[in-house]
């Protein structure tokens, strides 16, 4: 068997679709969120910022676009601990 | 691409950003958290351990049961009597469009047409094994799909309840 470990493939593995909601498994801190849609795209676009190296540059669109919604900011945290994509075989 | 159109795609991100995070909302699991995170990837986590072969059909009112009480994910198809290319008529199944013989289940029965009308005792109820995604969706049964591969695989009730319970009910589960 193979787990993926990178931001993008955990959101893929780990966020599965829940009648209309996700529910989110933290990798960091090995908890579980109920998400919305909108919360589950703000997660992708920072998986996605992650592992292009410009996570920081992200950070900043959010304060500009007002700020994280309640409990949000820590699970992209989370996601950021899983580093850029490498597999549990990577070194 | 230009300047011009990287800074017009970069202003369409942000706003589409700045929709999301007002869609977003977050809620945090109380005590039942950690029986769900336990399940978040149990059909990531299968193994083998399921019926195998021409194993994963089988005709009963039920599926399979076995000593070694294997609660897997099976899906009701009927047997019906089919006859292939003008030739006599034989059992056979349909999964995905396709026709496949009762008494070898690997096997297509080639150009099958129906002939059950008028029968006694067809259709008779059958079973293949189904198989899902990690997040608990169908993706098809056997004989389509034969062994667990790159993100899908067979699930138990436990797990299927856990990841997906709106679809439990289309499902009897055995060995």
């Amino acid at each position: 068997m193979h787990l993926p470990h990178g931001p993008r493939a955990w959101m893929e593995a780990h966020c599965p679709s829940l009648d209309g909601q996700f529910l989110f498994l933290d990798p960091l801190w090995w908890d579980t969120h109920l998400l919305s849609g909108g919360a589950v795209e703000v997660l992708l676009e920072a998986a996605a910022a992650i592992e292009e190296s410009r996570f920081d540059e992200f950070l900043g669109e959010i304060r500009a676009a007002g700020g994280w919604p309640p409990g949000l900011e820590r699970l992209a945290h989370s996601l950021s601990s899983l580093g850029g994509g490498q597999d549990e075989g990577a070194v | 691409m230009t300047q011009t159109e990287q800074d017009n795609a970069d202003e369409r991100r942000r706003r589409l950003l700045k929709g999301a995070l007002g869609a977003s909302s977050v809620m945090t699991l109380g005590y039942g958290g950690p029986l769900a995170a336990a399940s978040l990837g149990c059909i990531a986590k299968v193994d083998g351990g399921y019926p195998a072969g021409t194993a994963q059909f089988f005709i009963g009112p039920t599926p399979p049961s076995t000593p070694a009480g294997g609660n897997w994910a099976w899906k009701m198809v009927e047997v019906n009597r089919y006859q292939s290319n003008g030739n006599g008529v034989q059992d056979g199944f349909a999964v995905g469009g396709v026709v496949y013989r009762a008494n070898d289940p690997s096997v297509v029965i080639p150009n099958a047409v129906l002939k059950t009308n008028g029968v006694n005792g067809y259709p008779k109820t059958a079973w293949v094994l189904a198989y899902f995604d990690y997040a608990g969706n169908e993706i098809g049964t056997y004989p389509t799909y034969t062994a667990q591969g790159d993100g899908f695989a067979p699930a138990v009730s436990s797990c299927l309840s856990s990841v997906n319970p709106g679809i439990v009910v289309n499902y009897m589960f055995g060995g």
